[in-house]
């Protein structure tokens, strides 16, 4: 994919496609500002069309066994498995991922949900058939719920291509899902890659543009739904009104406190705080953002993470030994730094980092590994998501005071606590509003359990069986078995009459 | 997809060859001499024919076998869900390169017909795999919370340890697969052994398997129930027994387990009724009571054998059957136009053949009746018999054959009560265009699958429970890969 290669930019019932709109969706390489693949964006007829071929393809997917939904899921894990290491490249290319990242982590990751999927839909959840009123057997449906229009973030690209389409599919939807814009390439490979192991056309569809144009029609279409987004709170709240009356999805920020306690392994918190804050360039929403340290480990705990945070390498994202990538785009790494500047002006002081690397990272979007202290819990640098490599450490002194600092704060998607006492453990674990609390640990997802958000930070799980739930209706089957022509409730009406 | 198509001349040439490999019990993943001198004798049951021999192991193999696995358990219960799925998930590929082979060795030592193996049975075990290779991924449990005041609760689910797998003749891959699979997919290692007369089909499974699963996480024994199978099942270092078979064989497994005190989950035999009434769609109903009887020649525990009819259109339903019976083809196993094979054994052969001969002076004999000697195969044909009534031997006893009784009813309460007349409870149908009746018959059907307007069609997806005496606990399903696990609950004080 080497120069800017011209794309098909949709993969729509069953190919790809140029986007019929006269806006460009230009795909640059992070890492050196360099063009990759340029194409058309989709017009709103595209999104017509994807959406028609979705709702065309639906009829027959969700009458499929869940058993054929499988076998179909288990050959698309086979088919990714083939094409593992272009989809490694593809997602360093366009999301500036250094390459262990993509081949250690998104790219296996994504085809284990794939595999998991394949398994976990053929089970649903549903309570037991009786007769529960006395007169009528009651069973139970889990039904898809029909075509689901998805957008999806540039953090992740594969992964959250992923999560968005294998459980609306493997619960037998048909889906509509718009990449971010910058970031296009490995979600229209994911969903080529279903079609070469079988999925039939229309199931799964790509549709690429900005979300104000391609977006706005896709979460708005009539057709359409259900609409599932992971990206900003902001962005979530614009959505979930515009989508008004169809059933939602959201996934939204994050700014996961990670609370230490004075009796936890230093060491231990330092290598999670760094690795936690600076994992795909903080890009996260679940990155540890906010340390609060119980005061006397607090000093230890600030030159822990800021020796750690100098031996981390950033550099070309093809190369094995890079540690950390540059930020996905140029106005994402202003915006970091616009944060780092304001956090300056209100009193706060780096540590280290705080600015953007010279040399020959220049050309890209690159910021440092930065350390930030002395902010005011209520001052923005503290409070608002900046998804950057960027850690503010603040001071505690009772366990109390620890965690309402943790729980100050509008969004509740992550969280950690670090401490060698089981009751402080299992207080946290309790305490915490957030929809994961890490034990001594930072980051770690897995296929099987859910993930998704409190308060602003959204509703709705991802993955695991929890996720299946979000993506289909239950249907209350009620069937007489009286057969008398006047049923007993009836009296309400009727009073004693007779029949 | 299958490799290579093989003709039957090289289907019993290379079951030949591959029962010559089966010199011993495959223990710590490899093939290991038995203890014991003696041997098992196996035959192709549409030549009757000697297939091979397998060792008829001793109570030492079975404390080798059961040592192997129980050293390999923790280790397996620690590698995760997803690698676990990933090992099983893979064995099902080595299986699917292998399925030629496979079908080889399933229709000459079984006797199924290679068209049906072909089309449907190995394809479903295949799936079977595939469903149970996830088990561990998705296991429901109470959710966790502070249910005591300053308690904090959560429920794990663990593997019970080292499962013994005893499986039938009748589908003897599919139910090593359905033993096997749940078992090891949830954490456990498992000791499986076949039954004496089918034993080749999981050889090739478990040798597939050696090379992808660590060592001791399956093993093998061959040998008879009184021997290898009693000192499984009494084993103080298992854990749980899961046998599939007939009442008085699990009754001793019972037995033995309860001496060991460790669980045992049973699916045994069945005596399904078939209800039809009048409204009923009959041509539909007869096919899929045809076939829902004649299906691996009625060696089938949820075999549509049964039939109870509503006196308007008795006659009806045994001329439409019999029609339907005459369509089927009896043959050897290898035919591609075969469509009922022989019975599994001599002894089988005997069995049904000694039922039939001593039927009460009010049955008739419809169609068939007798043995069909060809070629020395232990072949049976579709049979039909009327006028014997509820306590008949024929009736209340399981036959294990391609043989349909059928009966009259007058009312839905006496189609009912003669469903419901038994002491098997695994399977039942009820054929009819009535809502009402339907509904109805699904509460009161006292067994464990109850089909409305089919028979038979079932997967791995769907339990199949035994009420009565049709077993104990359930097959398949998240039910059943749950009867392979424990409940642990983690009380956590909070010092509040």
């Amino acid at each position: 994919m080497a120069g800017a290669a011209i794309f098909e930019a949709q993969f729509i019932n069953g190919s790809r496609s140029q986007g019929g709109s006269d806006e460009t969706v230009e795909v640059l390489n992070p890492a050196t500002g360099e063009p990759v693949a340029r194409g058309n964006a989709s017009s709103e007829q595209d999104v017509d069309d994807a959406v028609a071929a979705a709702n065309a393809a639906f009829g027959e997917w969700s009458r499929t066994t869940p058993a054929e939904r499988s076998q179909i899921m288990h050959r698309w894990a086979v088919e990714l498995e083939t094409i593992a290491d272009d989809l490694a490249a593809a997602e360093t290319e366009q999301a500036g991922k250094p390459i262990k990242l993509s081949t250690e982590f998104d790219v296996p990751g994504s085809i284990d949900n794939v595999a998991f999927f394949a398994g976990a839909a053929r089970h649903l959840e549903g309570k037991a058939t009786a007769e529960y009123s006395g007169d009528h057997t009651s069973s139970l449906r889990r039904e898809p719920i029909g075509v689901i229009g998805s957008i999806a973030p540039w953090n992740y690209p594969l992964q959250m291509a992923a999560w968005k389409i294998l459980p609306a599919v493997a619960a037998g939807n048909s889906i509509v899902l718009k990449p971010a814009e910058i970031t296009p390439l490995t979600s229209l490979m994911f969903a080529e890659a279903a079609t070469r192991a079988g999925m039939p056309d229309g199931v799964i569809n790509v549709v690429t543009g900005a979300g104000r144009s391609v977006g706005v029609a896709l979460t708005t279409h009539p057709t359409v739904s259900m609409v599932s987004f992971t990206g900003s709170t902001p962005v979530g709240r614009s959505i979930a009104a515009a989508a008004a009356g169809k059933r939602l999805h959201l996934e939204l920020g994050g700014k996961a406190p990670f609370v230490v306690f004075d009796d936890a392994d230093l060491e231990a918190a330092a290598n999670g705080a760094v690795a936690g804050a600076l994992i795909n360039t903080g890009q996260d929403c679940t990155a540890a953002t906010r340390a609060y340290v119980q005061r006397p480990l607090y000093n230890q705990f600030v030159g822990a993470v800021a020796d750690l945070m100098a031996t981390v390498r950033l550099g070309d994202t093809r190369d094995q030994s890079t540690d950390q990538g540059p930020l996905v785009s140029q106005r994402q790494q202003q915006h970091v730094a616009g944060f780092v500047t304001r956090a300056v002006e209100d009193g706060a002081k780096v540590v280290r980092g705080g600015s953007i690397p010279g040399g020959p990272l220049e050309r890209g979007y690159y910021y440092e590994p930065t350390l930030i202290v002395d902010a005011a819990q209520d001052s923005e640098v503290v409070q608002d998501e900046i998804f950057g490599p960027v850690l503010v450490v603040l001071p505690f002194d009772a366990d109390d005071e620890g965690l309402a600092l943790a729980n100050d704060t509008p969004f509740g998607l992550a969280a950690s606590a670090w401490s060698r006492d089981v009751y402080r453990a299992q207080r946290a674990s309790r305490e915490i509003a957030a929809g994961c609390v890490w034990i001594n640990d930072h980051i770690p997802i897995i296929s099987e359990m859910p993930h998704g958000g409190y308060k602003q930070s959204g509703y709705g799980k991802d993955m695991s069986a929890y996720s299946l739930d979000e993506y289909t209706n239950v249907k209350h089957v009620m069937t007489d078995i009286t057969g008398v022509a006047r049923k007993r409730w009836q009296r309400t009406i009727f009073g004693d009459r007779d029949a | 997809m299958p490799n290579t198509i093989l003709t039957a001349d090289e289907q019993r040439k290379y079951a030949a060859e591959f029962a010559t490999t089966v010199t011993g019990n495959f223990i710590d993943g490899q093939w290991t001499p038995s203890s014991s001198s003696e041997s098992i004798e196996v035959f192709d049951p549409s030549t009757g024919g000697l297939l091979g021999h397998v060792p008829d192991s001793s109570i030492k193999d079975a404390d080798a076998a059961v040592a192997s696995a129980r050293a390999a358990q923790r280790a397996w219960a620690k590698t995760p869900p997803s690698a676990r799925s990933q090992a099983l998930l893979a064995v099902a590929a080595a299986v699917e390169a292998n399925f030629e082979q496979m079908v080889a060795l399933e229709c000459i030592d079984a006797g199924k017909p290679v068209s049906v193996v072909r089309d449907e049975e190995l394809p479903g075990v295949l799936d079977a795999m595939r469903y149970f290779a996830s088990a561990g991924r998705t296991m429901t449990a109470q959710a966790g919370g502070d249910y005591l005041d300053g308690i904090t609760s959560t429920m794990r689910r663990e593997p019970l340890g080292v499962v013994v797998g005893i499986t039938p003749w009748n589908y003897p891959l599919l139910q090593a697969v359905a033993k096997i699979f749940p078992a090891l997919a949830v954490g456990n290692t498992v000791v499986i052994k076949p039954a004496e007369t089918t034993p080749y089909s999981t050889a090739l499974l478990v040798q597939l398997a050696g090379e992808i699963l660590p060592p001791g996480v399956l093993n093998v024994v061959f040998g008879t129930g009184a021997v290898a199978g009693d000192a499984l099942s009494r084993h103080p270092e298992v854990d749980v027994v899961s046998f599939t078979g007939s009442i008085d064989t699990g009754r001793k497994v019972g037995i033995a387990a309860a001496d060991g005190v460790k669980k045992a989950v049973m699916e045994l035999g069945g005596n399904s009724p078939v209800l039809v009434f009048a409204d009923a769609d009959l041509p539909s109903a007869l096919d899929a009571i045809a076939a829902g009887g004649l299906y691996n020649t009625g060696q089938e525990c949820m075999s549509a054998t049964r039939v109870i009819v509503e006196e308007s259109i008795f006659d009806d339903v045994v001329a439409g059957l019999k029609e339907r019976c005459e369509t089927y083809v009896v043959g050897d196993a290898l035919d591609p136009q075969t469509t009922v094979g022989p019975l599994n054994s001599a002894a089988q052969l005997a069995r049904v053949t000694a039922k039939l001969g001593s039927l009460p002076d009010t049955a008739e004999v419809v169609l068939g009746g007798e043995g069909e000697p060809n070629g020395g195969g232990y072949f049976f044909p579709p049979t039909i018999i009327v006028g014997a009534d509820q306590d008949d031997e024929i009736v209340a006893e399981e036959i294990f054959g391609p043989v349909f009784t059928v009966q009259k009813f007058t009312d839905e309460a006496d189609a009912l009560a003669k469903a419901n007349g038994t002491r098997y409870g695994l399977a039942s149908s009820v054929f009819t265009s009535n809502v009402g009746v339907a509904t109805r018959a699904q509460n009161e059907l006292n067994f464990g699958t109850v089909w409305i307007n089919n028979h038979l069609v079932f997967g791995p997806d769907l339990p199949v429970s035994g009420f009565g005496y049709s077993g104990i606990g359930t097959e398949n399903a998240e039910a059943g890969f749950l009867e392979f696990t424990r409940v642990k609950h983690i009380m956590v004080d909070n010092r509040i």
